[in-house]
């Protein structure tokens, strides 16, 4: 899948009009440009579109603008940049939250491509529900009888079915990259990281009661 | 937001909490979830041959809602006749225990769970004839 989604947003520098190489923050003279009222978090931090992205690029980037658009940063400026270095402070902060975990970066990005919500789409791949009462009623023996080494292995099961699921929502993301597939066959693959995620959900559920 | 009383009293006195066989041709089980908060629900009701639901249990994994929610059905399922408990709605469940808006989605489950019980236990009981319709059924369902 060719990546264009951050060509649309590139343009001059409103201070030194020299042309940007990316959206907010001028590489000519650093000045904090508007935030366009289009750019998702993907754009916002400088990345391409994908599932798959380096986290390393994604830390830097949040370092950088986070310290262009630090209020302290900003204190002696005129209000109207004041309030511009707080909304894109705030859009950073968002975005590198979403991005920068696997399972908020996956949601994101299924309903940026146009797939459904979880409240649109509950469904969860066969017989998980079935698994996910079988642990829960163990978890529940071994907080009822306290044993320590039954949730340190209940805790590893899920950890485990965690990892699997994230690891075909991948898959699931590269298959619709490779592809350019009729709407109909996208739409079925949007469901299906839909249902990986709604399984993720429960799984997180479970392991947040662990802890 | 505090509960309402019988939320509470549903939460802290649950009736009809446990399981059934879920093998045997007399029971239906139904097994749901809710994404959204991570909750389990399985609600299962024994059918007998004039079609009367004689027991209703529940288990459910969730928040007090849910739990009160799904404790209320079964209460409630007790007596019917399946079409009488297929017209179980959650508007019903949700008015009796005053849940709140934010809380409304685990009366749905509730219902939600107790119509997969009455398909789970059609399946099991269809005529030959009528069973590859059911799972027809049952399939389209899954994929909404």
């Amino acid at each position: 899948m060719e990546d264009n989604t951050n060509k649309a947003v590139l343009t001059k520098c409103t201070h030194c009009k020299h042309e940007m190489s990316q959206p907010l923050l001028c590489d000519h003279c650093e000045t904090l440009n508007p935030l366009p009222s289009f750019m998702d978090f993907f754009q916002l931090m400088g990345l391409p579109r994908r599932f798959e992205i380096d986290l390393k690029t994604l830390h830097e980037k949040y370092i950088t603008l986070s310290r262009h658009s630090h209020p302290d940063f900003h204190a002696e400026d005129e209000p109207d940049v004041m309030a511009l270095a707080m909304t894109v402070a705030a859009a950073v902060n968002e975005a590198y939250r979403t991005l920068s975990d696997p399972i908020r970066r996956a949601g994101y990005l299924l309903e940026l491509l146009g797939g459904p919500a979880s409240a649109q789409d509950k469904s969860v791949p066969g017989g998980f529900l079935n698994t996910m009462l079988m642990l829960q009623e163990e978890l529940e023996d071994a907080r009822v009888a306290a044993d320590a080494a039954a949730k340190a292995r209940l805790k590893q099961v899920l950890l485990t079915q965690r990892d699997g699921l994230l690891k075909s929502v991948e898959r699931l993301f590269a298959d619709l990259e490779a592809a350019a597939a009729c709407e109909a066959t996208r739409q079925q693959q949007l469901h299906e990281i839909r249902e990986q995620l709604n399984a993720v959900s429960f799984v997180r559920k479970s392991l947040s009661q662990l802890e | 937001m505090p509960y309402n009383e019988k939320v509470l009293d549903h939460f802290n006195n649950p009736r009809n909490m446990g399981s059934m066989d879920k093998a045997a041709r007399d029971v239906g089980t139904g097994i749901v979830g809710a994404p959204e908060c991570g909750d389990v629900m399985k609600l299962q009701i024994k059918v007998d041959d004039s079609g009367v639901i004689t027991e209703a249990k529940f288990k459910t994994f969730g928040c007090g809602a849910a739990i009160a929610a799904s404790s209320l059905a079964t209460e409630w399922l007790k007596g019917k006749t399946l079409d009488q408990a297929g017209e179980l709605k959650n508007t019903e469940l949700a008015h009796e225990l005053a849940l709140p808006p934010v809380k409304i989605h685990c009366s749905v489950l509730a219902e939600d769970a107790v119509k997969a019980a009455i398909e789970d236990w059609k399946r099991k009981n269809a005529a030959p004839a009528e069973t590859a319709l059911a799972t027809e059924e049952m399939q389209g369902k899954t994929k909404t």
